[in-house]
């Protein structure tokens, strides 16, 4: 899995090399665990993300031990080393392709959808994501929603937390990308 | 919701119908709106009609149109896919890419996290396992499965971004249509493409625009370009059917597959129907009376056999192979046909305007060749045809004689050397291995046949003579069945049978209503059918006759032909149309007005059967061909509750719904699926449990207002007229609650309530009267105490005792007495009919009492009153206090040494009355009712109680004040 990782990162150096590439690594993630007993709540804003304005491909990564907030100390013990095993599958990634066809030339106001493989836990699912896009002369604002089920990913998460964890965790992502200048 | 009605375009069909090709109906949903658009046609469980349009959805019953548009304000409401999934669930997609669902009537957008597509959904197929897959012209292929919306597009090595069409296979693989060929799909998105198949694998054009798949699982693909080619599942290979290696009609929009016959819409060329087994290639419709429809992109067929086509032209309706007409050939209009013979080897002779003609019924455009009989100028009225084994066929005229024709050689010949024949006005005529059988309106006439070897040359007639056992009646038919017997339709004779050896005449002894026997007809179990002229249509199965008339269903009495054919269908034909009984189901499909089939003018038994099964018959206006393979006889028409709306208003109720009382006035809303003749349909219902009496409508809707407390069913049944026997039927239970009033829960409590009320009350006012009077009773009781007290010896004789004392000493003293005493007396008569006195004139009165006892006693006796402001208000009953002074004085020693000291005196809502204890030894008599009688009034006064005590030194009684007087 580490090998994926570093061949996202490729991607993405790979990505530099070509003209119309935005990217950042400061984008926002939050996320939310909406459960009966209890509502947790974890941000990182260590995103590192890139968008291909040209063949319209992106890559987000984040690291998961970069995920800060909770609600006690112990719950991120508890999310790095029993939910997520953050030591054996590092980062979360979502990399692919955008379906629309849009100009990125063009700014405005954009919703797009977001077509690719999505990564947590070392297990992959294809997606799609729906994002609503800014794009100005030199960057790009990406936010969106979605949901991630801990199924989907074989996030197991003991009998007597059920109530304190959600099963379907909602993610949020404000992100601004910027033209890399040549 | 919008509901177009179609009654103005109907009045413009009218006028139409009456020119255009009756078989080809136009209906249009908006006759205004030329520029709509008819996209995609559905047909869902319930048998009702959806149409993607340009300008939204619409439902379809076979009267109304209703149109369902997306809910909020969006803009395009072009339909461009419909489907149903296995719960009945009504997708629909559309041009913007929106899909949406169909729910209690109403289209919700579908709304997925991962976001609709923004290019139009070209289909939508509803998979067996439960996903559902959208195709797109643009973003290739979506499909929808445990809640996740997935995509498969060219980065997943789809042919092609454009994606047309989608089918499910036996396999449960999803094969879309794209511009690239086909490609086999599954939902998995790990793996998603599993078969490619293009050009390289025998598909004879790229772009595949719809898919099918037949019974057989086989899956048939409509192109662009190519027409139509099928993969068979068994050879794993694709099939160009035969006929379709030229292809000229332009792209495939659609398929329908038909039993053995296809169905095709296409883009220039109207809609094109293949049909090996009724003719040679394909038939093309693409013309109507006075439209023209080069574009069809959809088309379906509905259970009764009607093909729908959603066309440039708008919706049409067909009879497809069911029912045809032919009503002109080449240009020339076909009339007056009196004999219709269908031959062995599949040409069809008939007789238009006195000529015999023949047409090849399997050929797709009809070519006549017209047989000159006997000189061309002479016309000759045919009245029978007939195809004896060899193939010959044989004529008859009326008044012309006989003739011989040999189709292969074209060679005929006019048999000769009777007198009879020569003469007769033949009727029908039939071959019995040798036997000629010519029946006529003098009789029936027998004779044998001599066949020579070879052509008909030498075909002569010996012993010809009419049959003297059926006599010299009007015979219209002569019937020869599979064992070989003849049978003869006689006029008021009845039918006769002939077996070999003898004839057996039929008629009213055997229970026959008619005996004008017109037509016969053989059905394949071997029961010989005959109509009459008076009782319709009669059935002998070789024991008893069955009637079937216009109490079994038939529209008349009066038919002419009868034919049974191999699906198990008697056609009989009248002045109204057609009737078609299902003789499994007991069932009559009726054809008439809807076709243009009244008035037809059929001769007797100008009807024949091809080997295909499609009945042929000549009537007046033309040639009409039935095959009840393609048109569904045994059905009925689908009764269908619709909506049930509350008040009226869009409030659907649903079945088993408990409605409150004031909540009761119900309108059921309601369709009779009958696509092939809606205006024959009748419903008829009933609510039970509010009437028993049927009512029979011809609208679709019915109000029951203020439908009162109770379990009621709505029964709806259609039929098609009258006749309501074995009908479908739709059923609607519901409930009207009782208002609370008219529950037993709160019927039983309340009553006992009342009861309960009303004896309260009684015994109140009882005890009131009771009360009042012992109230009354013990007040005449304390006044007669009380004067007892005042006017005894004691008081007086003290009184006057004192009166005498100062009487010399102080006269005016005196006087002052005497008044005081007066007026004594005067206030215990005056308070004697009252209840209660205010304190204040209690203390007046009894100033005047305790002024006498003061002149009497002087210094011995000290009486203090101590009441506070206010409280002089308060009442109690009178005479009270002077009652406890007297008894005070009357009990104590009242001396210089031992004086007696009254207080009176108020205290919170009390008056206390104290004296010292001076007790005497000798007491005056004493009636001792005194304090027992203030006890008692208080009592009575509303349940006061006073309280007496006595200490060592004192006596003290506490009188209870009483706030408020009311008389």
């Amino acid at each position: 899995m580490r090998i994926s990782v570093i061949g996202i990162l490729l991607v993405i150096s790979s990505f530099l090399q070509a003209q119309g590439i935005y990217k950042t690594d400061k984008g926002k993630v939050d996320f939310k665990s909406d459960a009966a007993q209890e509502l947790i709540r974890a941000n990182s804003d260590k995103l590192f993300g890139a968008i291909d304005s040209e063949k319209k491909t992106f890559s987000f990564v984040v690291k998961i031990t970069s995920f800060e907030g909770f609600n006690v100390g112990l719950q991120k013990e508890h999310f790095n080393e029993n939910y997520m095993e953050s030591d054996k599958f590092k980062n979360a990634s979502f990399s692919g392709k955008i379906i629309e066809d849009i100009d990125f030339s063009k700014p405005g106001k954009y919703q797009v959808r977001a077509k690719g493989n999505f990564n947590v836990h070392g297990i992959e699912q294809e997606r799609i994501i729906k994002c609503n896009l800014v794009v100005t002369a030199n960057s790009v604002k990406v936010d969106t929603e979605f949901t991630v089920l801990l199924d989907d990913h074989q996030i197991r998460v003991p009998r007597v937390v059920y109530e304190k964890v959600a099963t379907e965790i909602s993610v949020v992502i404000n992100a601004e990308l910027v033209k890399v200048q040549k | 919701m919008r509901i177009i009605r179609l009654l103005f375009c109907f009045f413009l069909l009218c006028q139409s119908l009456q020119a255009q090709s009756p078989l080809l109906r136009q209906f249009l949903i908006n006759s205004e709106n030329t520029k709509l658009k008819y996209n995609v046609l559905f047909q869902d469980h319930q048998q009702l009609m959806w149409i993607g349009t340009s300008e939204g959805l619409y439902q379809y019953d076979g009267v109304d149109f209703s149109l369902y548009t997306l809910p909020g304000k969006e803009k395009d409401n072009t339909v461009t896919a419909i489907a149903s999934d296995g719960n009945h669930q009504l997708w629909i997609g559309y041009q913007s890419g929106k899909i949406a669902l169909l729910v209690n009537d109403r289209l919700q957008l579908f709304n997925p996290e991962e976001g609709l597509p923004s290019r139009p959904i070209t289909s939508i197929t509803a998979a067996s396992n439960g996903s559902v897959w959208f195709t797109t012209a643009g973003e290739g292929v979506y499909f929808y499965n445990r809640k996740r919306v997935y995509n498969i597009n060219q980065d997943d090595q789809l042919n092609d971004d454009y994606t047309y069409a989608s089918v499910e296979d036996k396999r449960g693989n999803i094969w879309i249509g794209t511009d690239q060929g086909i490609a086999i799909c599954r939902d998995n998105p790990k793996m998603k493409i599993i078969r490619k198949i293009t050009r390289d694998q025998q598909l004879p054009d790229e772009i595949i625009r719809c898919l099918k798949k037949d019974a057989l699982g086989n899956i048939w693909m409509g192109t662009q370009d190519k027409g139509v080619c099928e993969y068979v599942q068994k050879e794993n290979r694709i099939r160009i059917p035969k006929g379709f290696e030229q292809w000229n009609f332009g792209q495939v929009n659609s398929i329908y597959i038909n039993g053995n016959e296809l169905w095709l819409a296409t883009e220039k060329s109207g809609c094109i129907n293949y049909n090996p087994s009724l003719f040679s290639g394909f038939r093309n419709y693409s013309t109507g009376e006075n439209f023209q429809f080069p574009k069809c992109s959809d088309i379906s067929l509905d259970r009764e056999g009607n093909v729908w086509m959603a066309s440039q032209a708008g919706l049409l309706r067909s009879t497809g192979n069911g029912l045809r007409q032919l009503n002109e050939i080449a240009g020339r209009k076909l009339i007056s046909i009196h004999a219709l013979l269908c031959a062995k080897n599949g040409n069809v002779y008939y007789t238009p305007d006195q000529q015999l003609a023949c047409i090849n019924g399997k050929s797709e455009v009809a070519k006549e060749q017209i047989y000159t009989i006997t000189t061309p100028e002479k016309k000759i009225d045919i009245s029978s045809l007939y195809e004896d084994k060899r193939g010959i066929l044989w004529i008859g005229t009326m008044g012309e004689g006989v003739f011989c024709f040999d189709p292969q050689t074209g060679q005929k010949i006019k048999l000769s050397g009777f007198d009879e024949l020569n003469k007769a006005s033949i009727l029908s005529l039939a071959i019995q291995e040798e036997t000629i059988w010519i029946t006529t309106i003098g009789g029936v006439l027998q004779g044998s046949i001599r066949y020579p070897q070879k052509g008909i040359g030498g075909i002569s007639i010996d012993q010809l003579h009419f049959v003297k056992e059926i006599g010299n009646y009007i015979v219209y038919k002569v019937f020869i069945d599979s064992k070989n017997r003849c049978w003869f339709a006689s006029d008021g004779q009845g039918i006769a049978c002939y077996d070999g050896n003898s004839y057996t005449i039929y008629n009213e002894k055997n229970g026959l209503k008619s005996t004008i026997i017109f037509g016969i007809t053989e059905d394949q179990s071997g029961t010989i059918w005959f109509s009459t002229a008076e009782a319709g249509v009669y059935a002998y199965d070789g024991k008893s006759f069955k009637n079937y008339g216009i109490s079994e269903g038939l529209r008349e009495h009066s038919i002419s032909s009868v034919l049974a054919d191999k699906n198990g269908a008697i056609i009989m034909v009248h002045q109204k149309g057609i009737d078609v009984l299902d003789v499994k189901s007991g069932r009559f499909t009726y054809l008439g007005n809807e076709y243009n089939l009244t008035n037809i003018n059929p001769d007797l038994n100008s009807i024949s059967l091809d080997a295909s099964g499609t009945v042929w018959m000549g009537t007046a206006k033309g040639i009409v061909l039935i095959n009840t393979k393609y048109k569904a006889v045994h059905l009925q028409p689908i009764s269908l509750i619709k909506k049930v709306n509350l008040f009226g208003n869009e409030f659907p109720v649903l079945s088993g719904t408990k409605l409150k009382h004031d909540k009761n006035s119900l309108e059921f809303q309601f369709a009779s699926i009958w696509y092939s003749d809606p205006n024959r349909v009748r419903y008829r219902y009933l609510l039970e449990g509010y009437s028993k009496d049927w009512v029979v409508t011809k609208d679709n809707k019915v109000t029951f207002p203020e439908i009162p407390p109770g379990k009621y069913t709505f029964i709806l049944q259609t039929g098609l007229g009258d006749q309501f026997k074995n009908v479908s039927e739709s059923r609607f239970a519901f409930e009207v609650d009782a208002p609370f009033w008219e529950e037993w829960w709160f019927r039983i409590p309340a009553l006992l309530l009342l009861l309960g009320g009303v004896y309260g009350y009684v015994k109140w006012r009882d005890n009131e009267l009771r009360r009042y009077e012992t109230l009354e009773n013990e007040k005449v009781k304390f006044q007669l105490n009380t004067l007892k007290n005042q006017v005894n010896p004691h008081f007086l004789f003290n009184s006057f005792n004192t009166l005498i004392s100062i009487i010399e000493t102080d006269p005016e003293t005196a006087v002052h007495y005497v008044e005081n005493l007066s007026e004594f007396f005067r206030n215990v008569v005056a308070s004697q009919n009252k209840d209660l006195i205010s304190l204040k004139e209690e203390l007046e009165h009894s100033s005047a009492y305790y002024f006498l006892q003061k002149k009497r006693f002087g210094n011995s006796l000290d009486i203090q009153f101590e009441i506070e402001a206010g409280k002089e208000q308060y009442f109690l009953p009178p005479l009270v206090l002077q009652l406890l002074i007297e008894n005070a004085v009357k009990h104590n020693v009242c001396s210089k040494e031992m004086p007696l000291s009254i207080r009176i005196q108020s205290e919170e809502n009390t008056l206390i009355i104290r004296n010292n204890l001076n007790v005497r030894r000798t007491a005056e008599p004493s009636t001792k009712t005194g304090l027992q009688n203030i006890i008692d009034r208080y009592h009575l006064l509303g349940g006061y109680e006073i309280e007496i005590s006595k200490t060592e030194t004192e006596f003290i009684v506490v009188l209870p004040l009483i706030a408020q007087y009311s008389a």
